[in-house]
């Protein structure tokens, strides 16, 4: 019976053993990438079943590592049990190599050893067996033995210094290591890069390498969900009881996100970086090119327009200064190029660009003192000074520029609102006033008005001394125009809210002054 | 970047411009993806994730605080794990841990719920709450936030003190008092008929006019417990054995002082020489003496907070301080130790019109040989070496 904490730990270590499945196929992805990568180079490999080899030697490998690791026997018993191991590996595979193409085939070669032991035994086909068999034991004992560190991680009851910290990074180096060898390998064979004129016919390649990718993501993922658990174990932490779903949900949208993102960015480069730099400096002198014929444009237009405003019929008409044909801006010819391979080439190159100056930047970080020399040995002075000069320039134009525009609407705002009545309103526009406004509207009206009978308003009289002149031309409106005054002044210069009725009570007193203007004129 | 990937990238990327190999490419979009989702998973966690911690920031000493904390994700992608680690005081947690590990969906909000219990009086920092999240792969470095911590104050023990000894020779105070020296003209006794000697003052001409003869008003005497407290929280005017327990029972004796002056409607200050660690330079500022309920809330902060430490001794305290102190103040002095030096100052104070009552906190050595000196002296002593001594004035 395992006790409860036993049982808890093996529950916990579901993640790790998956991990040891997920190894194992990225193992196979790596072996099949291997055997295709040695029948391309040596044509004459008998590479017959070497996949099915592989298979078991990984699954062997792994077991017995984990065998190894878990029996705690001593140095030189694992060394034995190595010693047997590899013996019985060499056997089975001479066995496998001899038999593969027949017993007859087998029994003949027998015979031979007699002759020369060491030509005969140890036949091309079955060193390259070897060798191939060793590289993938060596590798899945790699990763069963750093797996087996996060086990024993987790078995200990307390966090030691890195620890798993450590194993992790060994894991994830040990993933990139083999993964970008399968890269390279499918790229020499692709490209290839021994000059053999040999291109392999194997539609397969591309997708068992990023199935490995993808199956090392997931890999990763595992092993860093355990390695999590056992800190927070360590930690005595509570866990949310749906994290786990939830991080295998996550990591399944993260690893469908990032398929679809490799599917759909591009992978090949139709225009080369200088033709992409090319057409990248014609479109931006093609745009500024554009703005200034635009500018100019304008520019004729106010001249010609002002012209004609004050009878200068000499002076030449826009059309001579505009641009004769309609403006339009005319992107640059791509030579051939597709807007979209344009597009796809600009960018491949960006990426490319971006991602060497991440790389220089962060080689430079670690190395502080290469930084310095790099520092002292190139004169960046001048270029930060310039960029420093059109950064102020740029800050300055345009904090300019929203000053003045700034202040340009302030300016319009607040001419429409002193002076409402200087644009020669029309009633439309009366009934869209506030009530202040209607005030002051009724009132200069009426001064207006007062100026056409015959009593105009003097510079220097203020509302009441010139209501006091009005009140003696018009006996009969004395009152009201003493009301329409103090409602004129009060509307300009007080700040408390000018009511509707009040607006309303004012026009009728205009009205009724209106009226009376209107029959002193008549009478007049 | 991890260095792991930086060069695998660089390798496929070159691969993939000079070889023009474009399933070097896909690669190289699947780890770069895979690190950049994971990135920009941690740096929305990091700015888009509001922490609040609910609690009441004062308690009483036997009470349980209930806190509250809320972790809200207000981003539009998920956090997939976040894991949070509550540091917190061992005087109130008593062997409790907050840490937890949440998985926040896009617009949730997860509530961590736990009690603190107030056993001991102090200024508690509850927090800070340490953040840790990442992404799922392990590829970017794990992000590390700290919440900064609420304080809470927890009063001292108050014991319900019914009646105690304290002298006062202040006039117009509120207070009945024996001796007919000080009367209060607000506090009106009885009429009685005028005798020669009475103040004219005194005449109340409306009873004069009913009765028909000269009646004057006679008031009740009074006194008033102008008080301020001194407390000692110097080490060293203490017995090196006991004082923790015994500068704890002088804070207990100077709360439940604070406490039954207040009830009684008079004014009470405080002075002591401990550090307070809620001021910036941790020194600690006298309260004057007030009144009210508000003020006895300030001297039980005070009085929650405060510290024992190496610091000046009081005797210097009193020096600076009792001059200043009006004429009729009593001086409730609390300290572990005195010696001639001490009972001299105390002497000094007595002499200039001032009560001083002197409170003898923990485990005295001398117990006999200090009442004596008190008494030689004229003033009042009291020693309680416990808690439990206090019940003579609650009885």
């Amino acid at each position: 019976m395992l006790s409860e904490r036993e049982a808890l730990l093996q529950k916990e270590r579901r993640p790790l053993q998956a991990s040891y499945v997920i190894a194992y196929f990225m193992i196979l992805c790596f072996a099949i990438t291997t055997i295709w990568l040695i029948a391309w180079l040596l044509p004459w490999w008998d590479s017959t079943r070497m996949a099915l080899v592989c298979l078991l030697v990984s699954l062997e490998a792994f077991l017995a590592s984990r065998l190894v690791l878990q029996v705690s026997i001593f140095r030189a018993q694992a060394i034995y049990f190595r010693i047997t191991e590899w013996l019985t590996i060499l056997v089975f595979l001479k066995v496998f190599t001899e038999l593969r193409p027949g017993v007859d085939h087998f029994l003949q070669n027998v015979s031979l050893w007699k002759q020369d032991f060491i030509t005969y035994f140890f036949t091309p086909d079955y060193l390259l067996n070897i060798f191939l068999i060793f590289l993938l034991w060596q590798t899945c004992t790699g990763f069963a033995v750093d797996l087996w560190k996060l086990e024993i991680y987790q078995s200990r009851r307390e966090r030691e210094g890195e620890g798993g910290r450590a194993v992790l990074r060994f894991l994830l180096r040990r993933y990139l290591v083999v993964g970008t060898l399968m890269v390279v390998a499918t790229a020499t064979m692709v490209q290839d890069l021994f000059g053999l004129h040999r291109v392999p016919d194997l539609p397969w390649l591309f997708p068992v390498i990023a199935l490995y990718f993808l199956l090392g993501l997931v890999f990763l993922s595992l092993t860093y969900f355990f390695f999590l658990r056992t800190e927070w174990n360590f930690e005595e932490a509570l866990v949310q009881k749906n994290l786990t779903g939830r991080w295998l949900f996550y990591s399944s949208l993260i690893l469908g996100g990032l398929i679809v993102i490799a599917l759909v960015l591009p992978t090949y480069d139709s225009i080369g970086l200088l033709a992409v730099v090319r057409y990248v400096v014609e479109f931006a002198v093609s745009i500024i090119a554009f703005l200034a014929a635009a500018i100019f444009w304008l520019m004729g237009s106010l001249i010609s327009g002002l012209a004609r405003l004050l009878g200068w019929n000499k002076l030449a008409s826009p059309a001579s200064v505009a641009p004769s044909a309609p403006l339009q801006f005319n992107p640059p010819t791509s030579g051939g190029a597709s807007g979209l391979a344009l597009g796809l080439s600009f960018f491949l190159w960006a990426f490319f660009l971006v991602l060497m100056g991440i790389a220089v930047r962060q080689y430079l970080r670690a190395n502080q003192k290469l930084a310095q020399e790099v520092k002292r040995w190139i004169s960046w002075h001048w270029l930060a000074t310039a960029w420093i000069k059109v950064k102020e320039l740029f800050q300055k134009t345009s904090l300019e520029v929203a000053t003045s525009v700034r202040s340009g609407i302030q300016r319009l705002r607040s001419s429409r609102a002193s002076s409402p009545l200087q644009a020669g309103w029309d009633i439309g526009k009366v009934l869209r006033l506030n009530p202040r406004q209607r005030i002051i509207f009724y009132y200069l009206t009426l001064l207006r008005r007062a100026e056409e009978a015959g009593t105009p308003r003097q510079k220097w009289q203020t509302p009441s001394e010139y209501g006091r002149t009005l009140s003696a031309r018009l006996s009969e409106g004395k009152e009201s125009i003493g009301e329409i005054t103090t409602s004129f002044q009060e509307a300009r210069y007080s700040r408390h809210e000018v009511t509707q009725e009040k607006a309303d009570r004012v026009k009728s007193i205009w009205e009724h002054l209106l009226r009376i203007l209107r029959d002193r004129r008549g009478r007049d | 970047m991890p260095a792991e990937l930086l060069l695998p990238l660089l390798l496929m990327l070159l691969l993939a411009a000079f070889v023009r190999s474009g399933f070097a490419l896909t690669v190289l979009y699947l780890l770069l993806g895979a690190y950049l989702l994971g990135w920009f998973l941690s740096q929305q966690a990091r700015k888009k994730i509001n922490y609040r911690r609910t609690l009441d920031t004062r308690a009483f000493t036997g009470e349980d605080i209930p806190v509250q904390l809320d972790v809200e994700n207000n981003s539009w992608l998920p956090v997939p794990w976040l894991h949070l680690y509550e540091s917190l005081p061992v005087e109130l947690a008593a062997g409790l841990k907050v840490r937890r590990v949440v998985s926040l969906l896009p617009h949730s909000h997860a509530a961590i719920s736990y009690s603190l219990h107030a056993t001991k009086r102090g200024f508690y920092p509850v927090g800070p709450l340490f953040t840790a999240f990442g992404d799922t792969l392990g590829l970017v470095e794990i992000q590390e936030f700290m919440v900064p911590a609420d304080h809470l104050t927890v009063y001292p023990k108050i014991i319900p003190l019914t009646h105690t000894a304290l002298p006062s020779q202040s006039p117009q105070g509120s207070l009945r008092h024996h001796q007919p020296i000080f009367e209060d003209p607000t506090r009106l006794l009885r009429k009685r008929d005028y005798t020669s000697g009475d103040s004219l003052r005194h005449v109340d001409w409306k009873a004069t006019a009913v009765v028909g003869r000269l009646q004057v008003k006679q008031y009740e005497p009074s006194i008033a417990l102008e008080t301020m407290i001194f407390l000692n929280l110097n080490t060293a005017e203490y017995l090196a054995r006991y004082v923790y327990d015994s500068s704890e029972l002088a804070i207990v004796i100077a709360a439940s002082l604070a406490n039954w002056i207040t009830s009684k409607k008079q004014a009470v200050g405080l002075i002591a020489n401990g550090s307070d660690p809620a001021s910036e330079d941790r020194s600690y500022r006298p309260l004057p003496s007030r009144k009210g309920q508000e003020h006895l809330m300030q001297i039980l902060d005070v009085l929650a907070r405060v510290q024992i430490g190496e610091r000046t001794p009081l005797i210097e305290i009193l020096r600076n301080e009792s001059p200043r102190l009006p004429w009729g103040t009593t001086l409730i002095i609390i300290t572990g130790q005195v010696n001639d030096a001490f009972f001299d100052e105390l002497f000094q104070i007595e002499r200039r019109g001032q009560n001083v009552v002197l409170i003898l906190a923990g485990y005295i050595g001398n117990a006999s040989r200090v009442r004596e000196q008190a008494s030689s002296l004229g003033i009042q002593v009291h020693l309680f070496q416990t808690e439990k001594d206090l019940d003579a004035w609650r009885l």
